[in-house]
């Protein structure tokens, strides 16, 4: 995490130990995209699946990132051709999110993000899928 | 992590290789099944799993094939190489890092909801793998202007692609990893086409791109088709760079290259040699030496090896000559379109 702890309630969800990892930051991006299946996005469309479901993630995925939810540094339909997110998901929401929404941890394509209680991402636009 | 595993893997059993898709969960992985057999999965939706998967078996010159984005991932599913589809459970990876398969019916892999809509690229995977399966490729942009026909596209990409593989195919015979084989096939190209006239010449550069792997073939990048606009075309970066460079090269000596072209050109059909093939013998020893005079000094201009196109035509005079020829008509037919102000390279930054 950044210099400053953030208690673990001050988190949306519950989340394991050292959970946001080191790496993840506090950062401001003017433009990340979400899938979402409402418009406008409720509380639900940031839900991770560790909060969702009672199952432990999957191979390759860390039950840290497994508490987190997906965003996108590009507006990319793309994934809609995919089968779960065609079913999943109906609407690709811009939002702004600033270092007062959570953190963040980024690969320069995909991000997953740990959002803080109380604090929403600014919907920027929504269009259908 | 060793993509192109050899390890022969249990029939209904494959290893997890990595995941190349996240939204939320892994939308698509990919596993290793053993010798040329990779199977790349989607996330469904299926009663009774915990992280259902539709996969196809795939080669790896197919996983290659996606990763150029000759294909999209649909058509990895509509035509896996080796005519298998599996249903497996990401949640059900033992220790060992096994995951069982099950084959899936014909209602499973035929279902719309369980495949991929077309128009999915590899550009679009949100994480690499450890160990990518091709070399990254490079690629060289070239600014676009005036009006361009269908045609003009075809020809400049047409001519790219072959000084390209010629460059290349000159490349791989001198590396140092190049196998006997692999020299062996680059001989046969330069030595096995009569070069009497038009189609003989295209077969030649057609053999050499056929030579060349997946991850080695140029492909058109980006194109915008307005004044002004671009082409980006992407392969090997040191040959890309060759390109550059040989067309430096040709401007700075146009003139002498063109003159001597005239001489060797006019030389070959004053002899006749001009449909001659390579099994005709009816050759002086003076003409010979003549003919290898106009083409040593035509390789110095273009700054290209004479003695390696010597080496790869079995030290023909003839057949080296027809081939740099053929260069030169390329080079000043790539040239041309610079030449009419409808081409230019962007600004170095």
């Amino acid at each position: 995490m950044s210099d400053i702890q953030t208690p673990a309630d001050e988190f949306t969800e519950s989340l394991p130990p050292a959970c946001p990892p080191d790496e993840a930051v506090r950062a401001n991006y003017e433009n990340a995209w979400r899938y979402v299946d409402s418009n406008p996005p409720g509380e639900a469309d940031f839900r991770s699946h560790a909060f969702l479901s009672n199952k432990n993630p999957p191979p390759g995925v860390t039950l840290c990132e497994w508490s987190s939810c997906s965003l996108f540094l590009s507006h990319n339909k793309s994934y809609h051709l995919l089968p779960k997110p065609k079913k999943k998901y109906r609407f690709i929401a811009r939002l702004r999110i600033t270092d007062q929404c959570g953190y963040t941890q980024s690969n320069g394509k995909h991000v997953h993000f740990w959002r803080f209680k109380n604090a929403s991402p600014i919907v920027l636009e929504v269009a259908p899928l | 992590m060793n993509i192109s595993a050899e390890k022969k893997w249990k029939k209904f059993h494959a290893r997890l290789v990595g995941t190349l898709v996240h939204l939320d969960e892994p939308q698509v992985v990919l596993l290793d099944h053993g010798f040329d057999a990779k199977i790349i999965g989607v996330a469904i939706d299926k009663y009774g799993y915990d992280y259902p998967f539709l996969g196809a078996e795939i080669s790896f010159t197919q996983l290659q094939r996606y990763h150029r984005e000759f294909v999209d991932l649909r058509y990895l599913f509509l035509m896996p190489k080796w005519k298998k589809w599996y249903i497996f459970d990401l949640g059900k990876m033992d220790a060992a890092g096994s995951i069982p398969l099950r084959i899936a019916s014909q209602a499973d892999y035929t279902n719309e909801e369980h495949l991929p809509a077309a128009g999915f690229f590899a550009r679009n995977h949100t994480h690499a793998l450890d160990v990518d399966p091709i070399e990254a490729s490079q690629k060289q942009t070239y600014l676009i202007d005036g009006s361009w026909s269908p045609t003009d596209l075809s020809t400049f990409f047409g001519k790219i692609n072959d000084l390209y593989s010629f460059f290349l195919g000159l490349k791989k015979f001198t590396s140092p990893n190049a196998t006997i084989e692999q020299q062996r096939k680059l001989i046969d190209a330069f030595t096995e086409h009569a070069l009497r006239g038009g189609s003989s010449y295209v077969s030649f550069y057609t053999d050499l791109k056929n030579l060349l792997g997946i991850d080695e073939r140029l492909a058109m990048g980006g194109i915008k088709k307005e004044s002004p606009g671009y082409v980006t075309i992407e392969g090997r970066g040191e040959i890309l760079e060759e390109l550059i460079q040989a067309f430096t090269i040709y401007n700075k000596n146009l003139n002498g290259i063109r003159e001597l072209y005239k001489d060797l050109h006019s030389y070959l059909s004053k002899m006749g040699l001009l449909k001659a093939g390579p099994d005709f013998y009816g050759i002086s020893l003076a003409s010979t030496e003549q003919i290898r005079r106009y083409s040593s000094k035509i390789s110095e201009l273009l700054e290209i090896d004479y003695e390696l196109i010597e080496l790869l035509t079995h030290q023909h005079p003839l057949l080296s000559a027809k081939i740099l020829l053929s260069h030169c008509r390329r080079l000043e037919k790539y040239t041309l379109f610079f030449t009419e102000g409808r081409v230019k390279l962007p600004p170095k930054s």
